[in-house]
């Protein structure tokens, strides 16, 4: 829906929108300047592989600014609601960061320390991020998840998931 | 085809569904189907991508009986969920979060509960039905598809889920051309040559539509509900077991079959979806009803219309997508990834090559289906325990299964770097009110338009008359045009009148 007038008249998300118009500007260039780069055998058919992706980094520029105009005559989106969604309070960027921060860490330990306890850091850190409150029941709960999970996969499903120091143990 | 042999088929899909192994499998898809739906910010397309991973090292067959009780399941979940705590976890349920959740504010949450429960099951029970009947007789339609249909086929899926979802088409079309940029990723398959892979040997396979979905979806939602979660949790109606009277029956079976045939056409055409047709039923209720006043403020007949639309249109869905591959809704596009985690690929020869599969994955609807209400009816109040989960917890669980789905695909630290980049766009796409279904889906379909547009243009020797030679193209291009036009044509003149009635699909 258009947005309302209350949003229309609120000059900061008028400008923040526009992030998104630029990030589609600088997606629909990468796209087109990217299909320079893409070789083209001789044996190409009618359609060379480079024709698509300029379609397509055509239709993010023309979206960006399509978007831009839109933006511009105070249309702006409506943000994801949602119950545990609080839009009147400011961004919680402390929360956000710690959820990231733990699932880039995950990403980097799962080879070093195992799956089991590189997913009590994500599970661990990112309630600890989300507001959980006492660390001593969020490591706890986190081993459990852990290892309920790792049990359920790697034992009963025969997903590979890397054990860590317990490889050796197990079957 | 004759409905003897796709009764014939439907039984033999019985026996496959049927044996001991196989119930089990369908009864595990259906609980953690619904307990993961039930989780709140959890929509149908989030749980069958968060559950993807159990079925790795699944046979093809078991798998996808499974998945058939995750779909129910999940689906079955969500409006619990959105009666209980008027959170939909996709726009399809939105009725059922605002009908329902006032009902259940009244004191009627058992009956909200149940109509949603038996309506499910009604309409679920007739459109797998009507797919029984539909589905091979589109198949054998689609034998005659060339490339040049295929492709216009995919454009009017592209045409419709960026114009229906979400509030604003330009939105819309971006997070499509987003999707579309992100499924040129990796070789060409023609060519062979390597797109946007940026170097990065995981890229050249492609960006996996598991990790898509799990990125956009899971951790998109994840990020996007950290930086602001709400200090105290939503209000949870209590409930007790869902009953009705005679009265709520006799109010509620007209809108179940009326629902049902709203909803089963919609989600089987290329380009339908579910939202449509819960929109529809709730106006058609609302103005059939001798209860006008209560509409808004809790009347049975505006969550059993629109729920069992919801559910007719889930199994109409798998027309398309069964028959030509084409998903037409978000948990669509996550069931097709599925099939090509296993090598299939949906179509009209699937139903040739892997009967056994397609006709097990049928009659386990019909099993899961009947599950779910012998299950769910008793089990109702201890799923809404459910939603008392904490926050914290609740969306810690997310990330970290999402990871898992993430990481069990390929044993990759590197995909879990994508999946977070993914994520990130997801938490964009929140923010600033892009719906993520028309990424996910043009990620998917993108690579597939591609191939058939290249196919079509070398059978017409460079001409672009192979695109309108056929009367099926020209068909097609007829519907495109309407769906691109029409809307267009409706906000102008809804936009003349001053008023904007109903939902706007204004850019």
């Amino acid at each position: 829906m258009a947005g309302s007038a209350e949003e229309r008249e609120r000059p900061l998300a008028f400008r923040t929108e526009h992030f998104v118009t630029v990030l589609l500007a600088v997606a629909g260039t990468l796209v087109l300047v990217g299909s320079q780069n893409i070789r083209v055998p001789l044996t190409a058919n009618v359609v060379d592989p480079r024709f698509v992706p300029r379609v397509v980094g055509v239709l993010l520029l023309v979206c960006a600014v399509m978007h831009g105009i839109t933006v511009a005559r105070g249309n702006i989106g409506t943000p994801d609601e949602g119950e545990d969604v609080d839009m009147s309070k400011p961004a919680d960027w402390k929360a956000f960061l710690v959820v990231g921060a733990a699932f880039v860490l995950h990403s980097q330990l799962i080879s070093r320390i195992g799956w089991p306890l590189a997913a009590v850091v994500l599970f661990g850190g990112s309630a600890l991020g989300l507001g959980a409150k006492r660390p001593l029941k969020v490591l706890a709960i986190s081993v459990i998840v852990a290892v309920t999970a790792f049990v359920i996969f790697r034992i009963l499903l025969g997903v590979y998931l890397p054990a860590g120091p317990v490889e050796r143990w197990m079957p | 085809m004759d409905a003897v042999s796709s009764l014939h088929d439907l039984m033999e899909g019985f026996r496959v569904a049927g044996t001991p192994q196989n119930l089990g499998w369908a009864l595990v898809g259906v609980t953690l189907g619904t307990g993961v739906g039930v989780l709140p910010g959890i929509g149908p397309a989030m749980t069958v991508a968060l559950l993807l991973p159990i079925t790795l090292k699944l046979g093809p067959v078991s798998a996808f009986i499974m998945f058939a009780g995750i779909y129910y399941g999940g689906m079955y979940g969500g409006s619990t969920t959105s009666i209980l705590l008027k959170t939909p976890g996709e726009s399809a349920s939105m009725i059922t979060s605002l009908e329902g959740n006032a009902m259940a504010k009244r004191g009627r949450a058992a009956q909200a509960l149940a109509t949603a429960a038996i309506g499910s099951f009604v309409a679920g029970t007739i459109a797998t039905g009507l797919l029984v009947v539909a589905a091979p007789r589109v198949a054998n339609a689609a034998l005659q598809f060339g490339a040049p249909e295929f492709f216009l086929i995919v454009l009017l899926a592209f045409a419709t889920v960026s114009s229906v979802l979400g509030d604003s088409r330009i939105r819309g079309l971006s997070a499509l051309g987003a999707g579309l940029a992100i499924g040129l990723i990796g070789i060409d398959t023609q060519t062979g040559q390597a797109r946007f892979a940026m170097g990065i040997p995981q890229l050249l396979d492609g960006a996996d539509t598991v990790i898509v979905a799990v990125g956009v979806f899971a951790v998109g939602e994840a990020l996007w509900v950290a930086c602001r979660l709400r200090g105290t949790a939503g209000s949870v109606i209590p409930v007790g077991r869902p009953w009705m009277d005679r009265a709520d029956w006799s109010r509620s079976w007209k809108p179940w079959l009326r629902g049902t045939a709203l909803g089963f056409p919609f989600g089987a055409m290329p380009a339908g979806g579910a939202e449509i047709p819960t929109f529809l039923s709730y106006a058609l209720e609302k103005r059939l009803s001798k209860h006008k006043h209560e509409f808004g403020h809790g009347a049975i007949e505006g969550v059993a219309g629109p729920e069992a639309a919801n559910n007719a249109a889930a199994a109409g869905v798998l027309v398309p997508l069964l028959t030509l591959g084409l998903p037409t809704s978000s948990t669509a596009a996550v069931m097709l990834a599925a099939f090509q985690q296993y090598g299939l690929q949906p179509g009209p020869l699937l139903f040739e090559t892997n009967s056994d599969l397609v006709w097990g994955l049928i009659a386990s609807l019909f099993i899961g289906n009947t599950m779910l209400l012998v299950l769910n009816l008793p089990l109702a109040p201890l799923w809404a325990k459910l939603l008392y989960i904490p926050r914290p917890y609740l969306y810690a669980g997310i990330v970290t299964f999402g990871a898992l789905g993430g990481y069990a695909a390929n044993g990759s630290g590197t995909d879990l770097l994508i999946l977070f980049s993914l994520g990130l766009v997801g938490f964009v796409m929140r923010r600033f009110g892009f719906p993520v279904a028309p990424l996910v889906i043009g990620a998917i379909l993108g690579p597939m338009a591609e191939e058939q547009f290249r196919r079509a243009r070398a059978i017409g020797g460079g001409r672009y008359s192979v695109f309108w030679e056929s009367g099926i193209s020209r068909t097609l291009l007829g519907l495109l045009a309407g769906v691109v036009v029409v809307p267009i044509i409706l906000s102008v003149v809804s936009a003349r009148r001053g008023q904007l009635a109903g939902p706007s699909l204004d850019a």
